[in-house]
Formats: structure tokens, sequence, C-alpha cells
């Protein structure tokens, strides 16, 4: 007996380790049913819901208002969807009942919605709200929509028809469900102030604009990138520039100071705060050159004239085409245009 | 080269890859007679020996400036050819023959584990940061431009210096983008799914080779062994259900996974490898097995640039325990050792031939190995503050004014992933529970494997010391866990071999 205690001892803590095994078992296992759900394609859907932080939301939507000349009082504003999720409830902490009251009590106009628990909704909003049970006749005369809850009949919207029932243009989507393609395409901006979970290169609207690039620009041509001024953000996911560069290839793509854009984290943060020191784009100016390519936001283009460094890039690089784009870590369509070199003055 | 293929020719061009690179390496082991192995372990060596050779040869062509399309059809021949030699000297006659007594229970267990990661890795198209813009976006450059030296990976310091090409990390090793690039050329076209097919089988490969390098000892030890690997999570994963179950939801998706197209697993696969074979061929012994070992090891210093450290700790380990110099061991075992070392040595060539040429941006460690800096993080310098994301933007001052030393993070990080038995179950506690057995210390064999894992984490130690970034970042992006995933094999087969062999013989055979 003594001379096997040793061994048997030590089985104790094998079979201990061994157990571990049903961590990757239920990884795998759970890793391909989820797959399997999506039809084994990499897409946003996989990830779970974007969500957003009602009073941060509201607090960042009511300061950019008051930057405004359109008094907040006199905004009005319609949220689409009161309900937790689709067939979910509401109650006090439901974040858009939250997010529909801060926005009230801060003065904004209030028109709320929802095709299946308005009723539910409304000792919960009182009457600082005014309640539409058709969401398109909360539309008139509004200066934005704000999806709060992704019901299937506000995703499958006609945006041409949003744009001609409101009187301003700001589409503020707090689930990233809306097809930005779609809401950019109508002349709206699609803002989106949901957290998404899932990674940049899924971005629909990137994705969107890649397609629209590749038919553009042949594979031998050149681009050369330049942002349309100072840089906003220093989001990792703004780094929009290096998944086009992977979706892009073999189009060949340039950028200044690349090695710092292109390094860690850390390096990136000094190539944004550098830009902004150094403010290579000052004496340029904003360029109209007719309609838009993709965008249908056709008085936000983020065309500028060149630098002579960037003028000089372009010809040294042998690039046919020059990428603007608004410094931000959401993709927005409207923040990006690709021009012809030739067609710049 | 233009796109030809669509999706089923790419698909085919992945699943061609596979048994090509299995052939490949099949006819390079030794013979199935010389060293015994079953069907299993012999897949999953000629496996990761044909990958092995495939990046090895691949970086020395492309060091010499041998266009990608030619050095695939030569590795074409070359597979076909040594897959006819392994096939005529009859290995797999001899592999069915050879028993591996593991029981169904086990055989099932192997086989989900092994299977279902390949599954996974090929359920999605590549989805991760370091999967793409690492290492896919140099496959991509090998495939289009046939070489590394294009103006694609070259052209980020821009002619001008101001303006450039765009890639990170453009010292990284080529050798996933050369599997990568392989697939696609095989299939005619760029598939982001199916050019994951020669990165698919890590985790199967793994616990194989190291049943492999331990059934010279007993098969109860190999099937040890091969369990205690496949068992670690963070084969797999690391950090699952961290956030609880919620966390199911995320499986396969997030940068938590350690499957498919990271850098990491193959380390860990070709490091086991190596030593699996390096310690049949020392038992045998036989000088073509141990060459093989050198070159799994040079393998690993194709795939990521910390797989050149563990090249470096590999050969490290063999001087200092004596494996390679002391009487106490047979002298034929001693003589085949010098043949992994010259191997290993002459593995790791073409790529430092390669490395020399291409532009460092941000990951160039051995100008940070320098005893100053070492001397000064070691004497309590200051975590390097500035670095962190809040502190650049002006936020978080108290960090500023207050900043930890180091040398108190870095034992800590290590420490806590040793107890941390989401990601390890209790593979390094085993682990430092037989690196005091004395059964350890007496046998030369055991003796190495423990001075290369000890090695290995002594040295990633010193790289977080050194790091120029600041270290708690590296550690929410699974810095040191993704380093210590390099040595699960070796690790395994200290535990298997304690395990089993409580007064473990010094001889070796």
């Amino acid at each position: 007996m003594p001379a096997s205690w040793p061994g048997s001892w030590r089985k104790f803590p094998l079979g201990i380790h061994l157990l571990f095994s049903a961590l990757p078992l239920m990884f795998l296992a759970w890793g391909l049913l989820g797959t399997a759900g999506e039809g084994f394609h990499r897409s946003p859907t996989l990830y779970p819901r974007p969500f957003f932080d009602p009073e941060e939301t509201a607090q960042y939507l009511v300061d950019s208002w008051k930057a405004r000349p359109l008094p907040l009082k006199e905004r009005i504003v319609a949220v689409w969807g009161l309900a937790d999720a689709p067939e979910g409830g509401v109650d006090p902490e439901s974040p858009s009942i939250v997010l529909a009251l801060a926005l009230a009590r801060a003065g904004v106009q209030i028109r709320v919605s929802d095709p299946g628990f308005l009723e539910e909704a409304k000792p919960l909003l009182g009457e600082r709200v005014a309640f539409f049970p058709d969401p398109m006749a909360a539309l008139e005369g509004a200066h934005g929509v704000l999806l709060a809850t992704e019901w299937p009949a506000y995703l499958e919207v006609d945006f041409a028809e949003v744009a001609s029932r409101m009187a301003g243009r700001e589409v503020l989507d707090c689930r990233a469900a809306w097809d930005g393609e779609a809401v950019d395409g109508a002349g709206l901006f699609h803002l989106v102030y949901a957290k998404p979970s899932y990674p940049p290169w899924l971005d629909p609207e990137l994705l969107a604009f890649a397609r629209h690039v590749k038919s553009k620009v042949g594979e031998e041509e050149g681009i050369l990138m330049v942002p349309d001024g100072r840089l906003g953000t220093l989001s990792g996911r703004a780094r929009w520039f290096l998944h086009l560069n992977y979706l892009l290839f073999p189009r060949r793509l340039y950028l200044r100071k690349p090695a710092l854009a292109c390094g860690t984290s850390g390096q990136y943060r000094e190539w944004v705060l550098d830009w902004n020191r150094e403010r290579p784009w000052k004496g340029t100016r904003r360029l109209r050159l007719g309609d838009r390519a993709l965008s249908g936001v056709v008085d936000a283009s983020p065309i500028r004239s060149l630098t002579p460094d960037e003028t000089k890039a372009l010809a040294t690089l042998n690039a046919d085409w020059v990428l603007y784009w608004t410094h931000n870590s959401d993709f927005r369509i409207t923040d990006w245009e690709c021009v012809p070199a030739g067609a710049l003055p | 080269m233009r796109s030809r293929g669509g999706p089923s020719l790419t698909l085919i061009g992945g699943l061609l890859a596979v048994p090509l690179l299995l052939l490949g390496g099949a006819g390079v082991l030794p013979s199935a007679k010389v060293i015994p192995r079953g069907l299993w372990e012999n897949a999953g060596l000629a496996w990761l020996a044909g990958c092995a050779l495939f990046a090895v040869f691949g970086t020395l062509g492309l060091a010499f400036g041998v266009p990608f399309p030619i050095i695939a059809a030569v590795a074409v021949a070359g597979c076909l050819f040594s897959g006819w030699k392994a096939w005529k000297r009859g290995d797999l006659e001899d592999c069915r023959r050879t028993p591996t007594l593991l029981g169904r229970g086990w055989v099932l267990l192997l086989a989900i584990l092994g299977l279902g990661s390949a599954a996974l890795t090929l359920a999605l198209p590549i989805n991760a940061f370091d999967p793409l813009l690492h290492f896919a976006y140099k496959g991509k450059i090998l495939f289009h431009h046939g070489s590394p030296t294009d103006q694609a990976l070259m052209g980020i310091a821009g002619d001008s210096g101001l303006f450039g090409r765009m890639v990170t990390h453009p010292n990284y090793p080529l050798g996933v983008p050369l599997l990568e690039a392989f697939a696609a050329w095989l299939g005619g076209g760029w598939n982001d799914r199916w050019v994951q097919f020669p990165l698919a089988f890590w985790a199967a490969a793994l616990p194989a080779v190291v049943f492999f390098g331990l059934r010279h000892l007993s098969l109860a030890t190999a099937k040890v062994g091969a369990l205690v690997a496949a068992s670690v999570p963070m084969l797999y994963v690391r950090d699952f259900l961290a956030e609880g179950t919620g966390g199911l939801a995320m499986a396969g998706l997030g940068n938590t996974s350690s499957l498919g197209g990271w850098g990491d697993l193959p380390i860990a696969a070709l490091l086991a490898g190596g030593c699996g074979l390096l310690l049949r061929a020392r038992a045998t012994p036989c000088k073509r097995a141990a060459m093989v070992a050198g070159l799994l090891v040079a393998g690993g210093a194709c795939m990521k640039n910390e797989g050149l450290a563990m090249a470096g700790v590999f050969a490290l380990a063999l001087l200092f325990s004596g494996a390679l110099l002391l009487a106490e061991g047979e002298a034929k075992s001693r003589r085949v050792t010098w043949f992994a070392l010259a191997a290993l040595l002459v593995g790791v060539l073409p790529w430092l031939i390669l490395r020399s040429s291409l532009p460092s941006i941000d990951e160039n460690y051995l100008s940070h190995f320098q005893p100053d800096r070492i001397a000064h993080f070691l004497g309590g310098g200051a975590e390097l503050v500035e670095k962190a994301p809040k502190v650049m933007v002006g936020q978080a001052p108290e960090l500023l004014a207050n900043p930890p030393e180091r040398r108190m993070l870095v034992p800590g990080y290590f420490g806590e992933e040793i107890f941390d038995f989401r990601s390890w179950g209790l593979l390094w506690p085993l682990v430092f529970i037989a690196l005091f057995a004395p059964s350890t210390r007496k046998d030369p064999n055991q003796r190495w494997l423990a001075l290369l894992v000890i090695g290995g984490l002594l040295l990633y130690a010193l790289i977080l010391l050194v790091t120029p970034w600041y270290l708690p970042l590296l550690r929410d992006k699974g810095i040191p866990e993704r380093l210590m995933l390099h040595l699960v094999g070796p690790a395994s087969m200290i535990v298997a071999a304690w395990w089993a062999r409580p007064s473990f013989p010094s001889s070796t055979t």
C-alpha cells in the first residue's frame, strides 16, 4: 500500500485537470452552433446585440444640440421603439424610456412611437412626451428620428419617405440596426450611438464602401488616403484605413507617416496627436466636385484641396485616386469619398 | 498573380494543401520501423513536419528572391516525392500495426477536441485583428506579388519618408502567410475562409506529438501526456466563461480564441513536435529524427517573433542540461542531439537573413535587451504610464503621479496565470510540482525539458520587463498567457513523466 500511494494521489490532480477539458468542449460546441446559426458567415448578427447607455447618450446629444443654431426647445425628435427589445416589455428602467425622459427634461420636444407597448409606456412617460401610434406621423416636421428598439417594421422603413417627412436630417441609431447605406442614400446622416460588440472589419458601411471603391478603382491603381482635417478621435476603432488596406488589396493605398499609424495602439495615438499638433491640412480649402459617387449627403463631403506634400506624393507614388475621410470611430459612408486625382483642381 | 479561383476552387486549394503538407512531412520523418509510432502520431508529426519544412524552405526561397509561385510549385513536387518515399518504405503499414492502447472514451475525447478545433477554425472566414492584418495581409502580398520585398510591405518607410504603404508588424515571420498563400495558390484565388485549412490542425496535432514523444517511456505515460495537453483549455481558448455563461454567445468570436490564423498555437505545436522527436531521437538514437526535430523548432521561429526566442531557449536548454556534453547519457544520444542543434541553427538562418531586410516599426525586442534597461526595471524602474491610453489623452493624472514598479507587475501577471484554472486547468501547478521532483532532475531528458520550460518563462518575463509599451495594456490583450501557450507541449511531457514514473531512472531507454 505505501508503495502504491504516491501513484494513487497523483491520479487526483490529473483527474481534476482532465475535467477542465469540459471547457474546450463547451467552447467548440457553442462556437460551432453559434456560427451555424448564421450560416457560417461572419456578420454583426453573430455578436451580442449592440447596446447604448441612455443617460450618456442623452447628455451627448443635448450637448451637441446646444452648440447648434436651433434652440433645444424648438428641436423635435421622434423616438421609435420603447420596449427593451422587440417583443420585450417596458418599465421605468427601459433604456428608451430613460433616454426619452432625459431628452424631454432637457427641453427637447419628444414624440414616441412603439408598435406593441405604447399604452404601457404612457404612465411611465406622462405628459412630457407626445404619443404617436403611427411612427411615420411622428416624423412630420421632426429634426431627427432616434431608433431605440429594433422592431422589424422599423428596419424595413423607406428612408426616402423618412427624409421627405422630416424637417431635419439626423437619423440617430442606438441599436446599430439600420442599413447605413440606405439611410445615407436618402441624404440623411446616419449617426450610430450604439456600442457595437462586432469588430470593425464587419461594419456594414465599411464593407459597402469597400465594394464601391473596388468597382471604381482598378487593382493596379494607387490611392492616396487624406484626412479632411483634424482627427476627432483617438479611438482605435477609427483605424479604418487598416481594414480598407486589407479589403482593397492589391490596390496600393498610401498614408502619411504609416509607420506610426500602423504601429501599436500607443503609436497610433501618437500619430493622431502628431497630426493634430502639426496641422498639415492648414491652408487647404473645402472643395465641391459635383455629385458624390456613393454618399447621398451632398453637402458634407470630406474633399479638400491638397497640401504641397500631398500633391507631390500623388506624383511620386504614382497614385491615381485620392481617398478623403473624416476621422470617426463609427464608419459612416458620408465621411468617405474617393475621387480621381485628375478631377482635383 | 491574378485571382482566378471561385469559392469552390479555393475550397479545393485549401483541401489539397493539407494532404500535400502531410505527404511532405511523411517522407522526411524517419522510417516507422526505426522509430515506431501509431497512425495518429504519424499524421500529427508528418503534418507538423510538412508545415515546418514549407515555412523554413519557403522563407529560404523568399530570402534569396525566389518568387512564391516557384516555391509553391517546387513544394508540390517535393511533397509528392516525399509521400511516395514514405509509402514505398511501408510506413503506413508499420504505423497501423503499432498499438496506442487508448481506450475508446479517450479516443473519442481526443477526436472531438481535435476535429472540433479544426471545424471551428474553418467555421468562419478569418475574423480577428492579428490573423487578418498581421498574417493574412502578408499572405495576400505573397500570393499576389510573389515576394515580401514588394512595395506593399517594404513601402511602409515611404520613398519620400512621409507617405508610404500600410502594413502592421512588417518584420513578423512569414510562416503563417506562406501556408495561407500556398492554399490560395493551389486554389487559384484568395479566400479568407479556405486559406485557413493549413492552419486548422495545430490543436489536433499537439497531443499526438506529445504521445509520440513519450511512447518510449510507456504507453501509459504517453497517454497521460496526450490527455494533459489536449485538456489544456488555452490550446483552444483563454478565459472562457470569465464573464459567466454570457460568454457562451461569444464562443469562437473575439480575440480569446487560440485557433486559426494566430501565430502562437503553431509555435506551441511545432515546439511540442520538436521536443517529441528529439526525445525519441535520443532514445533510439536516430540522426534523421534529431534533424527533423531541429527543423520543427526552426519552423516555430518562422511563425511568430517569439518562435525565434523559443528556438534560442531550446538550444540553451540542451546546452545547460548536459544533454549535449555531459557523459551521463549514452554517447550516441549526445551525438544525435548535436544534429538537432545544427538543423535548428541552419533552419532559422533563412528567417534571420530575410528579417534583416524587412522594415521594423514596433517589434524589435533585441534593441531593448540592453543591460542598463534591464537593470533599470529590475532596480525598481516605473511602469511606462506615459504610454497608457488614458494618460496620453490627459486623463488619469494619479497614474502619472504614482506609477507602479514594473518589476512587481511581471511576476504578478505570471503568478495569476499559473492559478488561472479557466485557461490552463491544473497544468502549471502540476508542472511546478513535477519540476521539483527528483526524477525530473536526474534524467537528462527531463532536465532539458524542465530547463526549456523554466527558460521560456524567464525569457518571456524578461521580454515583458523591457517592453517599450504600457504593460497593463499588453496584459489586457492576453499576454503573458499567449506566450505561456508555447510551452504546453514540453510542460505536458514533464507532467506525464513525473506522473507515470515516480522513480525515474537516469537511462533514456
